[in-house]
């Protein structure tokens, strides 16, 4: 089993549509995909375009000792998706307590029904949480995502020595990136060079077709075949399949 | 009749082919009309007859069409059985024993054998020049054998054989047997024509003779300079630079300009300042011969330095001398300001000065993204190798080999301190060019060729600003020739001395290839023989020899010029060249410098009589004695078959390279201010609302770029987008109208670019390090017929384009004559 976990320093950097769009490529390019959110935000339903809220998730799961896929959601996009679930501030901090108490049994929760060449990708909550603690033990390639504001690229200093600390292999992308704003630019340069080789050398474009399409319960390839950042996603998806491989 | 078993057998097998019944008891005749009956009333292409005449509707045209495919029709079995009898074998043949061949060549690592039995018998000195001796001797003896007809006949057959051994050979080794092989027949020819055919006839008969021979000599001079410019081209590869940024050197980047237009300018010194190398060791100069203000605020506002000076002294070399005085780089780039460089223009050509300390100079080739006059009147753009090629291509990187690679006058590298050791560069003649490079190759110096496209311009606009070039060059080769000839010149090697002197010899093409194309006249006219043997004899002496040396050249060439081009190229230029080479060769004080004229426009197709005239005249000649001669075959001259044919054969040679000359100077339109270079890399547009389509661009130029897209419901003609494209990891966007052109592809235009952005869009685009790779569409391998039908084809294209120009002038002379009545009855009606 390969894992991914796809990791942010600041909310609304892009992660859960980029995790769901990450699922649907890889599983696009022949893999059998599990995409799991660990956000207690619960929004992987309406990421894959369902319209109500499921109730079970992980967290039911994990609790209550029962099987991962007992909170599959049902969907056509060709992965296998499993959501945090609906769950009361006790559920989720006696979730969190587990977490801190017995990673071995978020892991081995989370290994159930996955084979050797399966990808498992993880859309974790925003940095710094216990259940990075956990998760960051098991993942084999860590892609951190960055949103071009000041916050999220001084919020890096933090998390690096974190993160190469961890089992897997790190890289930052940068999200919503718009090559016009001098801004963004300075940031790119101040990222490249906190980062070198870490900082993923393209960027995803910032497209206003993202938002709509999630707003129309679509996929963005469906939504616009031929936006640049749906190619972006699948330069990356494309990367990471032959690095599996 | 009876007819015979056999017979009556193969013709019942025939019958029951074309699907008959048999009639065994029926005559002969009666039985083959019935075939030949059946094979007409087969559904064959007439049926498709009256269909054509529909659509076409002319009355001559459908009964050209209905008698070239009867003729078809009837001629088609003949044909098959040709096909089927000879053709066909003769290719399996030809086909099975390459192949083996092939094989038997692959298995033998001959490369390394080969090598390794010269090295062996190289390594005593003595058996080097005894092999030496040996094979002179033996080249000697054979050249100057006499042998009978048929024993010459004998000795061309053996030569065809070896050719085709040889040429399956390692490619070198290949071309220098064959160049050898060449050179043998070259020279038997040479030898039969000094002591067998010149017995003439005193007076005109024998100036005439003489003066063919010493034209053929001209010709026997320059192939076998060439051979050896050529025998190894050294094809060397750029030298990666040291690793430590402070030890690179630092270099200035002169941009001279006389009287070019800023928008020519403009490009070069951006690109220049997006040249990569250390930042602080690179200074881009502006070289401004014109004065001009504009340009003085343009070289501020882009960050470059710009340099003006009181007088014009000594055009471009005077320029950049001057500019010598006032700057202090170690390394010189030089770009003509048309020339715009790469990125990795100093990081590719800097490698070989840190490699090899005596090397001064580094030339890369001159690229042109512009369609040259041939190309584009003939628009062949791109599908075959230009006029350029073959210099660039293989003549420098021959001339490499023996350290006489020579500056171009832009995108090379010189060091300073040698070119202050010559007194800067060349002042003396109008090619400074060459003549620097001489002046340094004397003095020890080591120059390098890099056949690597690290800068691309444009192309002279018409034909006549190319002929104007061209003048230069050649007065200016001509110039070097008599004032500082690389023969006597001090210092210098004996193959620098023929490398050099074939270069400035080379111009001197324009009398002899006049009297190639006068001399048949002689005999179609007069009846002069220049030539004392009968055509036979003559045949088997000279065709042997054209044609191996046209194999020869096609087969070393043949990548960088398709054979017989060089005869158009030549033709165009010859009347042109006579004068200036001549006089500079007289007075080398005579003619100045003209710079070339870039940048132009033609807005309507024309034909250019005025450059035109001198070839008008020899066509003309050449045709009405080809009538002559057509005569003398079939009336007055019938006893001498031979001699007749081969003239009509050199006179019809003659029209058809006169006829590509004339076709080129039909000027084609030229209504782009900005070349569109075809070029597929990936872009992006975002549109109005924030959102993006990925796309990639097809043509770019410095004021748009047509685009693939693959998805057109998003894009509205007019909207206002931004395009995106590359620099490395760099992303630049570009703000652009999107418009539709007639072929339904998106165009999008630049709108209000910036300095800045302009400078960013020249980077991403003409100054990308792949943007010259892969230039050449159409790869495939010239093969000499090929070539010969091409000018033959392009010929047939200047008549029909000379008859068009006639058409139009015989109407405005009609009208002229008649007042203009018979036009205004024609708007009437």
């Amino acid at each position: 089993m390969i894992t991914l976990a796809l990791v942010s320093t600041t909310g609304g950097a892009g992660r859960s549509s980029l995790a769901a769009a990450m699922a649907q490529h890889l599983s696009q390019l022949g893999r059998k995909v599990r995409l799991v959110q660990l956000d207690a935000s619960n929004t992987l339903a309406f990421e894959l375009g369902l319209d109500e809220a499921h109730g079970a998730g992980i967290c039911q799961s994990i609790l209550n000792k029962a099987s991962l896929l007992d909170g599959l959601l049902h969907n056509s996009r060709g992965f296998e998706a499993v959501p945090f679930g609906q769950s009361s501030p006790e559920q989720h901090l006696a979730f969190l307590e587990l977490c801190q108490r017995s990673p071995a049994t978020v892991i081995d929760a989370l290994a159930e029904g996955m084979d050797e060449q399966d990808i498992q990708i993880l859309d974790l909550p925003r940095w710094p949480n216990v259940i990075h603690n956990a998760v960051l033990q098991m993942t084999d390639l860590n892609l951190v995502v960055l949103s071009p504001d000041p916050l999220s690229v001084i919020s890096l200093d933090v998390l690096l020595p974190n993160l190469l600390q961890s089992r897997g292999a790190s890289y930052f992308l940068m999200n919503r990136f718009d090559s016009t704003k001098v801004l963004h630019l300075d940031l790119w340069t101040l990222c490249k060079s906190k980062l070198g080789h870490r900082l993923l050398p393209f960027y995803f474009h910032e497209d206003q077709a993202l938002p709509e399409s999630v707003a129309a319960g679509v996929p963005l390839a469906d939504y616009a075949p031929r936006s640049q950042l749906l190619e972006d996603h699948q330069k990356l998806c494309n990367w990471i399949d032959s690095e599996i491989q | 009749m009876k007819l015979e078993p056999p017979v009556q057998h193969w013709l019942s097998a025939l019958e029951r082919w074309f699907d008959l019944r048999e009639f065994p008891h029926q005559g002969l005749g009666t039985r083959l009309q019935r075939l030949f009956l059946a094979l007409w009333l087969r559904p064959n292409q007439l049926n498709t007859v009256a269909q054509h005449h529909a659509t076409v509707g002319s009355k001559r045209k459908t009964f050209l069409h209905v008698l070239g495919l009867a003729t078809l029709d009837l001629l088609g079995p003949l044909i098959w059985v040709f096909d089927v009898l000879l053709a066909r074998p003769y290719r399996a043949m030809r086909d099975a024993t390459s192949r083996v061949v092939d094989r038997v060549i692959n298995r033998i690592p001959m490369e390394q054998h080969l090598g390794k039995a010269s090295s062996l018998l190289l390594s005593t000195p003595f058996v080097g020049w005894g092999i030496g001796f040996a094979a002179m001797t033996g080249f000697v003896l054979t050249a100057q054998a006499s042998l009978s007809l048929s024993g010459q006949w004998v000795f061309i057959v053996v030569c065809y054989l070896l050719a085709m051994l040889f040429k399956r050979l390692p490619e070198r080794f290949a071309h220098l047997c064959l160049m050898a092989l060449t050179m043998l027949l070259l020279a038997r020819y040479v030898f039969w024509r000094f002591t067998s055919s010149l017995d003439l006839n005193s007076g005109i008969e024998l100036t005439l003779g003489y003066i063919l021979v010493a034209a053929e000599a001209y010709t026997w001079i320059i192939l076998t300079m060439g051979f050896i410019q050529t025998a190894w081209p050294l094809k060397r590869k750029p030298l990666p630079m040291d690793v430590n940024l402070n030890d690179w050197p630092t270099v200035d980047i002169f941009i001279p300009t006389y009287n070019e237009p800023l928008s020519v300018v403009r490009p070069t010194v951006y690109a220049a300042k997006g040249i990569d190398w250390p930042a602080e060791k690179v200074t881009v100069y502006i070289l401004d011969d014109g004065h001009r203000p504009a340009f003085e605020e343009f070289a501020r506002q882009a960050g470059v330095e710009y340099i003006s000076r009181p007088d014009n002294a000594h055009a471009k070399a005077g320029n950049i001398n001057h500019a010598l005085k006032h700057t202090n780089g170690k390394y010189i780039a030089i770009f003509d300001c048309d020339h715009i460089p790469t990125r990795s223009f100093l990081q590719t050509s800097m490698g070989w000065f840190q490699n090899d300390p005596k090397c001064v100079l580094v030339q890369t080739p001159h690229h042109f993204f512009s369609a040259d006059p041939f190309e584009r009147n003939f628009n062949f753009f791109r599908q075959m190798p230009n006029e350029g090629s073959l210099f660039y291509g293989l003549i420098q990187d021959g001339n490499d080999y023996w350290n006489a690679s020579f500056f171009c006058g832009s995108c090379a590298v010189i060091e300073r301190k040698a070119l202050l050791e010559v007194g800067g560069i060349a002042t003396e003649t109008v090619t400074e060019d060459a003549h620097t490079a001489l002046k340094l190759h004397s003095l020890g110096y080591h120059s390098v060729y890099l056949n690597n496209i690290q800068a691309a311009g444009l192309a002279t606009e018409t034909l006549a600003g190319h002929v104007g070039q061209r003048i230069r060059w050649a007065r200016g080769m001509a110039q070097i020739f008599r004032t500082d000839n690389p023969m006597f010149k001090k210092g210098l090697s004996l193959f620098q001395r023929v490398c050099y002197s074939n270069a400035m010899l080379h111009f001197f093409y324009g009398i002899p290839r006049l009297i190639f194309l006068i001399m048949p006249l002689a005999y179609l006219f007069f009846e002069f023989h220049l030539i004392n043997a009968g055509a036979v004899v003559i045949l088997s002496y000279a065709l042997p020899q054209l044609i191996i040396s046209s194999y020869t050249n096609s087969v070393i060439q043949g990548k960088y010029r398709r054979s017989f081009w060089s005869e158009v190229y030549e033709t165009v230029l010859s009347w042109y060249i006579i004068l200036p080479t001549t006089l500079a060769f007289i007075n080398p004080k005579l003619g100045r410098f003209n710079v070339t004229a870039k940048g132009g426009l033609i807005d309507r197709s024309y034909f250019d009589s005025n450059i035109a005239k001198p070839y008008l005249i020899l066509l003309l000649m050449n045709l009405i004695a080809f009538l002559v001669g057509v005569v003398r075959l079939f009336v007055t001259n019938t006893d001498e078959v031979g001699t007749v044919v081969m003239n009509l054969i050199w006179c019809g040679f003659n029209l058809a390279i006169l006829g590509a000359a004339v076709g080129v100077a039909t000027e084609a339109v030229q209504t782009h201010t900005h070349h569109r270079v075809r070029m597929l890399m990936p872009a992006f547009l975002r549109l109005p609302g924030g959102y993006t389509i990925s796309c990639h661009t097809e043509e770019y130029s410095a004021a748009g770029l047509t685009l693939a897209v693959g998805d057109l419901t998003s894009l509205r003609e007019f909207s206002n987008v931004k395009v995106g494209l590359h620099r490395g990891d760099r992303e630049f966007l570009f703000p652009a109208q999107i418009v539709f052109d007639k072929l339904g592809r998106v165009e999008a235009r630049f709108t209000h670019l910036s300095p800045e952005q302009e400078a960013q869009l020249i980077q991403c685009t003409f100054g990308r390090a792949d943007a010259w790779l892969n230039w050449q569409e159409d790869e495939t391998r010239d093969r000499a017929l090929g070539g010969l039908q091409d000018v033959v084809k392009k010929g047939l294209i200047g008549y029909l384009r000379l008859f068009a120009w006639l058409r139009e002038i015989a109407g405005l002379v009609i009208n002229k004559i008649l007042g203009n009545r018979n036009q205004a009855e024609h708007w009437e009606r």
